[in-house]
């Protein structure tokens, strides 16, 4: 039978035997579960459910009425995919290569959790502990009671909370700035207290041990970050540090600076003598520079003598007015503390008008002064700067590679086959002849 | 052949039970409303934690698998669908966030969703965006809890109200009946019946529509409190027990009165100790927000792990929550599995927010977030909804203080009534018959025709009050005071919230105090108004 059909006999039969009963003057009570009855009595004889149906659905009932554990949080995992190995395996190479273009990073797979010891049954202890636990209940009632007693807070105490709880700001810690070694003397800066855990466990800290490559300064030229070291404390030093996007007050930093030289003047402790040889050497560099207005530049064959060297050496110093040499460095203490220069704004940490930091900075600049400095201590204070540059550790990749193995002698063939590839291709290429190496040669 | 037999015999497995669409149509619009009502909360504890998880620098990926992993939270299988349409349909975010949006009903959820694609196409990081969403979602809880909390005031005296009006009009009634009699008595009573059930249900409905929904307790079938342990093995007798003995004694015919007060007796025990679980949890929930922030903080601060941190914070202060968090020190101190130690916590706690927002902490703390920051956020939101849920106990407080002296007015006015129309009618009855008698002796000895007229006249009048169908009456009695009580049972529950055992508590209360009422309420009307002083009232020169 249909089950429209169904629908309708069912009803217009429910309508009959309740039109019977009231025509019989049956109770209200007792006219309800009748109808009722009638329409079940009805489902059987109509086909529309049999026992079997009752048994089948129960039978479905249970296993879905069975109580779940608790969503524990399991790490999100690929979607289980019922059937073999091989299939689960393709699923799992399929889903990887759908997510496509969206960096779908697979959340970490926990390892096969260990087989959990079977529950132990909560030693409730029968109806002895149910009774012994209702009675300890019942003993703090009385606190209860006393806790509930007290006067309620009034609406606008709670509602000051419930703002400053509403608009709490979230501030998170900065990242975990991983040292990259011990800094220079001249740093100053602390490295603050208490390691968070996650530093404990930073699978790259070994990294930041390795020495610095003096290589990476190469290209300082080239960013414009090439302030005078003579050039006065003053809009241009200002400008050269406009890059840096944190700058410490340079205001400050030079007052502190002028008052250091002031002071190591006044003290003698670091006396200006040195500098006293400045002014007697301009004889010296005329005479020695002299001689360089009396060469004529057509007569100079510069391929001749440097020997087929290509060199784009710029003409220009001969051309630039002749610049006061720097004064040669008395006899650098290497061993001393590095010199900071005032204008290189990133050695000057955030706190810097603190007492020890105004301290650190005045004696670095009484080290100036006192004319310690060279270019090496310039580099390796510039080497310092670009090494304190945080490392910011991406959790999120450290995870991923938890547990990622990769067999370093697999790591060294591929690198082998890629390297025999490129050579090969190198090799079948025709040689060109590089018209940048003969072009100067005459 | 073999094959095409399992077909079949598959397919009438299947087959569907009558009305059965029609009863999921019906379950899918109940879990509707039902999923309206947890989403504001559910949405603020997934905020919590995407912003934890963010806190915690999970990547957008991360963010989304492990918040759909969370099931025990209503928009969870949102979130899982975005998950799908990323992972399996190479949708963008943006485009998955859109399109699950579009099919979402719920308008905050909706709202949230919008926010997310406009924010993740315009290249907000996560991290902010979902600082700032938990910050909005703070305020909206607070505003939809704060609404539902003036609209529930509104209801709730609407409805003590309606509910005495419905009373008033049942009082009407008897009198009514009392003085004419009527032949169509059921119709009579029906009515009056369906107006107080309507009004009964209406008023619930409104109320439970409007409360803020607060379940307080995890609801976990291993693990839960030593109160509710007792509970659950306690209503696996009593509450049988009482089901078949209210059946038994009615049917023997017992009193009503005593019914009422053996089913509040019944389920007194079960309430008490539900009350001291459900008093126990909204302590802990207090000082659990406390706990979570110096915990976090100790764990961040000084970079120690979880054991050394439970040992350092101040547990005085967590004047109910420190046997719970002692206990779990002296697991973790002996080398016990952490994750089943938590558990057990959150079992023992009994607590709804402490199941969600230690699951939340502990999750991203162990993924690598910073405990202190993460500490400061679930602390944050768990005091949000403490205070919240604060200020709802007060409303619900002054709801139940007047409801349970109205139940009783209402109870008393009806039984009051009741013997009083019973007692006056019985001796109206009583002293017609009395006349009667006197009246047909003095014509006997007479033979008068004017004194046999006024006879007559006077009994034609006097009639109105002996014909009270007794019997009747008593049944609409006892069947109003059902309806009253059980309405006022289940407007308790839904305004005062909690768990199931908070309906044993609330019965025991109400049927005990109907009971009382029946039981003592002739007694005390037959003190002041009793059939003799009427008769003497009546008798010349009495």
């Amino acid at each position: 039978m249909k089950e429209s059909t169904r629908r309708i006999v069912l009803f217009a039969v429910i309508v009959i035997a309740g039109s019977v009963m009231i025509l019989f003057d049956i109770p209200l009570i007792i006219m309800i579960p009748l109808v009722v009855i009638v329409g079940i009595i009805l489902l059987f004889v109509l086909g529309a459910l049999s026992i079997a149906d009752i048994r089948s659905a129960m039978a479905r009932r249970k296993p879905a009425g069975a109580p779940k554990p608790p969503a524990a949080p399991k790490p999100p995992a690929v979607p289980s995919v019922k059937g073999s190995i091989f299939a689960r395996l393709k699923n799992l190479k399929l889903s990887r290569k759908d997510a496509g273009g969206v960096q779908a990073v697979p959340p970490p797979q926990k390892k096969p959790e260990k087989k959990e010891p079977a529950k132990i049954a909560e030693k409730t202890g029968g109806v002895g502990g149910h009774i012994s636990s209702f009675f300890s209940s019942f003993k703090s009632i009385g606190t209860i009671l006393k806790a509930r007693s007290k006067a309620p807070r009034k609406v606008s105490d709670i509602n000051k909370q419930l703002d400053t709880a509403v608009s709490e700001k979230i501030v998170k810690p900065p990242a975990p700035a991983v040292p990259a070694s011990p800094a220079p003397a001249a740093g100053g800066a602390g490295t603050g207290s208490g390691a968070a855990p996650v530093d404990e466990s930073d699978p790259f800290l070994s990294l930041s041990d390795d020495e610095f490559d003096t290589g990476l300064l190469d290209g300082l030229d080239d960013s414009g970050f090439t302030p005078p070291p003579s050039a006065p404390p003053g809009p241009s030093s200002e400008q050269a540090a406009e890059p840096a996007a944190e700058l410490p007050d340079l205001d400050s930093d030079l007052d502190a600076a002028s008052n250091a030289i002031l002071n190591a003047q006044d003290t003698g402790q670091g006396s200006l003598d040195e500098f006293s040889g400045l002014e007697g050497g301009d004889t010296s560099m005329d005479a020695d520079f002299g001689d360089l207005e009396n060469i004529s530049l057509d007569e100079v064959d510069l391929d001749a003598e440097l020997g087929g060297i290509d060199l784009a050496v710029p003409a220009a110093p001969a051309e630039a007015p002749p610049a006061p040499a720097p004064a040669p460095a008395p006899a650098a203490d290497t061993s001393s503390t590095a010199v900071k220069t005032a204008w290189i704004p990133s050695d000057a940490p955030k706190g810097a008008d603190q007492v020890e930091d105004q301290i650190s900075t005045q004696s670095d600049m009484a080290a100036f002064a006192s004319g310690s400095g060279s270019d090496e201590d310039m580099l390796s204070s510039l080497a310092s700067d670009v090494k304190r540059i945080e490392k910011k550790v991406d959790i999120s990749l450290v995870r991923e590679l938890k547990d990622f193995k990769a067999p370093a002698n697999e790591i060294e063939k591929e690198l082998d086959d890629m390297y025999k590839k490129i050579s090969s291709v190198k090799n079948s290429q025709p040689k060109k002849p590089d018209p940048g190496a003969t072009k100067g040669i005459k | 052949m073999a094959d095409t037999k399992g077909i079949e015999g598959k397919a009438k497995d299947a087959k569907p039970l009558p009305f059965a669409s029609t009863i999921e149509s019906i379950k899918d619009k109940i879990s509707q409303i039902s999923e309206g009502k947890k989403m504001g909360a559910d949405l603020l504890f997934m905020n919590t934690y995407m912003a934890s998880l963010a806190l915690a620098s999970a990547s957008r990926p991360e963010i989304f698998a492990y918040s759909a992993n969370r099931k025990e939270y209503i928009s969870a299988k949102y979130i899982t669908k975005v998950d799908t349409l990323v992972k399996k349909w190479s949708y963008s975010y943006s485009e998955a966030l859109s399109i699950v949006a579009e099919r979402t009903k719920n308008p905050t959820l909706q709202s949230m969703l919008n926010r997310y694609a406009n924010a993740i196409e315009s290249g907000v990081p996560d991290e902010d965006f979902l600082k700032n969403e938990l910050s909005t979602v703070k305020s909206v809880y607070r505003s939809q809890v704060e609404q539902g909390l003036e609209l529930l005031k509104k209801w709730g005296d609407a409805y003590i109200a309606m509910l005495l009006s419905g009373t008033v009009i049942a009082v009407t009634m008897m009198v009514s009946i009392a003085i004419y009699a009527p032949a169509g008595l059921d119709s009579t009573l029906n009515m009056s019946y369906g107006i107080i059930l309507s009004i009964c249900i209406f008023g619930n409905i409104l109320m439970y529509q409007s409360v803020p929904d607060d379940p307080k307790t995890h609801g976990l079938k291993d693990r839960t409190s030593k109160e509710q342990q007792t509970i659950h093995a306690m209503e696996r007798i009593i509450v049988p027990l009482a089901i078949l003995a209210v059946v038994v004694l009615a049917l023997l015919g017992v009193s009503a009165s005593l019914i009422f007060l053996l089913v509040g007796v019944l389920m007194a025990p079960m309430g008490i100790i539900g009350f001291i679980d459900d008093s126990n949890i909204t302590l802990r929930d207090n000082d659990f927000s406390t706990f979570i922030r110096s915990f976090g903080a100790v764990m961040g601060g000084q970079g120690t792990t979880a054991v050394y941190a439970l040992n350092t914070i101040d547990k005085k202060s967590l004047i109910a929550l420190e046997p719970l968090v002692n206990s779990v020190y002296s697991k973790m101190n002996l080398g016990l599995d952490d994750k089943q130690v938590w558990d057990k916590f959150i079992g023992e706690s009994g607590s709804n927010y402490i199941y969600k927002y230690i699951n939340i902490y502990l999750d991203t703390v162990t993924l690598g977030g910073p405990p202190e920051p993460i500490g400061t956020v679930v602390g944050s939101s768990m005091l949000e909804m403490v205070l919240l849920r604060e200020k709802k106990d007060m409303h619900a407080r002054s709801f139940i203080v007047l409801l349970v002296p109205m139940h009783m007015a209402m109870a008393g006015i009806f039984v009051a009534l009741y013997r009083i129309m019973v007692v006056l009618t019985g001796s109206v009855g009583d002293m017609m018959k009395q006349f009667q008698e006197s009246q047909n002796a003095a014509s006997a000895g007479a033979g008068g025709g004017l004194s046999s007229q006024g006879s007559m006249s006077l009994g034609g009048g006097m009639t109105m009050f002996t014909n009270f169908p007794e019997k009747e009456m008593g049944a609409y009695v006892v069947y109003t005071l059902i309806i009253i009580t059980v309405s006022n049972i289940l407007a308790a529950r839904i305004v005062g919230g909690g768990d199931r055992y908070m309906y044993y508590f609330y019965t025991a209360i109400f049927c005990s105090l109907t009971g009382l009422i029946l039981l003592i309420g002739p007694i005390v009307v037959g003190l002041f108004f009793s059939p003799e002083a009427l008769q003497n009232m009546a008798k010349p020169g009495g």
